[in-house]
């Protein structure tokens, strides 16, 4: 087991380095001098080739590429991501601030489309091509494909004309000011959650569908076991092991579907920090960004992984 | 995968009834679509909505009364009508005729950039698949590496790169989106490689080439296309997520995603401008994944009935 994991985790490093190495080259090779668009952003008009020369010294920008990288490699590890390029301020400290409301976003959205789609994905496949599961199904793809923030536009529409309702400004953590923060964030959580739930709901389905047809679920009938026994102790359990293992490899995706809710309901988190630092190039933010990203989304493989094992007796570690 | 509906398949109509290539491709697909109209009346609904706004997006100069880009301040923000069925907005600009054209950009964007890309992925997962050892192991692991991040943080970060323009978006897509296919179908061609018909044509001398091209990639085709249509869902709802956010089609092109965010400060008064081009993505992505659904139902036999 121990071997295991050792082994998982070392797979993992050249994918890491992959990963890293990718978002870093993509914003080292932005057309144009870092520096020059800095000054010129903020001075307008061109900079002098001395400020330029300055600055770039500062970033470490005339470093070799290879210096460069693994600096910043070693840099984000120990959690110091540089200076934001438009505010300079530490965008560690940055992080600190704002990922705490994407985390509630997010964690938020996921923990209501597990609690609602894992249900309704079992009720669809046990009343498989009656009523209930063809409205379940029509349902999910319908929230599959109505864009989240069109639905975000139109609660912000609807909250002002009807109810003169505007979310609440600022942050307001929620063990401070819990009613607060919940009118701020209970949109973005609730249309998060919708797509969640159509995504494990179709998940869960075909699950349950593929176990169903199983022989050994045959068996357990022929042997006259009563319904749901067959559904909930031989098919509940194997169908949910894939489930649970996509609910953790899917959290990443579930970071990126804040981003643009975030845009739409104002909430200052990763996401309207990320989408600012797009539009200003600021580098050293997205690249901050993209290696937490890639770090979380391999230690929750890992993690899946585990899990998998661990609610799959069938599955060895040797 | 199995072959899809030997009975319906164009060799087969044409060995029994005689035909020409073009009438027994021609009736197969007749009997196919009216297969699926029977047996998927969703998917078929999802077709015939993808039809349709196909044809009114390249007719659109036809069918629409005035210019995508005309303004007229006289009639600045009047509400859906006889003159302008969906209203206008505050430039005075048709809606109606806004949202058909932005159809256009729409799918031309997607169909590009997901026709590039799905042949891309095919193209690397069957050669990948097939040639095997290290070269595989060397592509898959690149797969790994962009399956790391989520596809919208990735665009995002090359449109910072590239710049913001239609160019570059479909770009941006096609670098981010091959990976997953590739997998898929490399999957595939682990399993068919192993195939005795594969080892004939081996024997009878056929270059690896050819029977990447004529043995194993024809095999591949169904979870292709089934991917395909998924991916065209995709991009619309990325493209227009992305254009709302600015990052995606510039001005002054009619782009469903931008229509929303120049709309929502006059949101108060003209609700049409943020209920429509919202309906009109809603609409697409729905027919493309009613359509990619059935398409699933249809060729996954493992799938079959989910």
């Amino acid at each position: 087991m121990r071997n295991y994991i050792a082994r998982r985790v070392l797979l993992s490093i050249p994918t890491l380095i992959g990963a890293t190495l990718l978002c870093f080259l993509i914003l080292r090779v932005i057309p144009g001098d870092v520096a020059e668009m800095i000054l010129e952003g903020e001075g307008g008009g061109l900079a002098q080739p001395r400020s330029v020369e300055i600055l770039r010294e500062e970033l470490g920008l005339n470093r070799p590429l290879h210096v460069q990288y693994l600096t910043w490699v070693w840099n984000s590890i120990r959690g110091d991501f540089g200076t934001s390029l438009q505010t300079g301020r530490s965008v560690g400290g940055e992080f600190a601030l704002r990922l705490p409301l994407t985390i509630e976003i997010a964690l938020g959205g996921l923990f209501l489309g597990v609690i609602t789609g894992i249900p309704l994905g079992i009720l669809s496949a046990i009343k498989q091509d009656s009523w209930i599961d063809y409205v379940g199904r029509v349902m999910a793809i319908l929230f599959l494909s109505i864009p989240g923030f069109w639905i975000g536009v139109l609660v912000l529409l609807i909250g002002v004309r009807s109810f003169n309702w505007m979310p609440p400004i600022g942050y307001n953590p929620i063990w401070a000011n819990p009613i607060t923060n919940i009118l701020q964030f209970m949109w973005p959580i609730l249309i998060l959650g919708l797509h969640q739930t159509a995504i494990k709901a179709r998940l869960t389905r075909s699950q349950m569908l593929e176990v169903m047809r199983e022989d050994y679920i045959r068996t357990a009938r022929a042997k006259g076991l009563a319904e749901h026994v067959v559904i909930w102790r031989h098919t509940l359990k194997n169908a949910l092991i894939p489930v649970v293992t996509i609910v953790f490899i899917q959290l990443g995706h579930v970071f990126a579907g804040t981003v643009i809710l975030e845009a739409v309901f104002n909430v200052s988190g990763m996401g309207t920090l990320f989408i600012e630092a797009i539009r200003f190039r600021d580098y050293t933010i997205v690249q901050g960004y993209l290696f937490i990203i890639a770090v979380s989304f391999l230690v929750f493989n890992i993690i899946a992984d585990l899990v998998y094992g661990w609610l799959d007796p069938r599955i060895s570690y040797s | 995968m199995q072959q899809p509906t030997g009975e319906l398949t164009p060799v087969a109509i044409a060995e029994k009834t005689a035909l020409s290539a073009m009438q027994a491709w021609a009736l197969a697909i007749w009997k196919w679509t009216k297969r699926l109209y029977i047996k998927k009346p969703l998917g078929a609904a999802g077709l015939s909505f993808i039809l349709l706004a196909s044809l009114s997006a390249i007719f659109a100069p036809l069918i629409t009364p005035y210019g995508p880009l005309v303004q007229d301040y006289t009639v600045r923000l009047t509400a859906p009508g006889a003159a302008h069925w969906l209203g206008t907005d505050d430039y005075g600009r048709d809606l109606y005729t806004r949202i058909v054209y932005g159809a256009r950009i729409s799918l031309s964007i997607a169909i590009v950039a997901v026709f590039t890309e799905k042949l891309l992925s095919l193209a690397v997962g069957v050669f990948s698949g097939y040639i095997g050892g290290w070269v595989d192991m060397l592509i898959m692991r690149i797969a790994d590496i962009f399956l790391t991040f989520p596809a919208i943080l990735l665009i995002m970060a090359l449109i910072a790169m590239l710049g913001v323009g239609i160019d570059k978006l479909i770009i941006a897509f096609v670098i981010t989106g091959w990976a997953g296919t590739a997998r898929v179908i490399r999957g595939q061609v682990l399993s068919i490689k192993n195939n005795d018909y594969v080892e004939a044509a081996r024997s009878i001398g056929a270059s690896k080439g050819r029977i990447m091209l004529r043995h194993i990639m024809p095999q591949t085709l169904a979870p292709w296309l089934i991917l395909f249509s998924a991916a065209l869902a995709n991009i619309v709802l990325t493209e227009a997520s992305l254009s709302y956010l600015g990052l995606g089609v510039p001005p002054p092109h009619p782009s469903w995603g931008r229509m929303l965010s120049e709309a929502a400060p006059r949101a108060m008064s003209a609700p049409w401008l943020v209920i429509f081009p919202g309906l009109a993505i809603t609409l697409f992505v729905l027919a493309f994944n009613l359509f990619g659904d059935a398409l699933r139902d249809v060729w996954d036999p493992r799938l079959r009935g989910r």
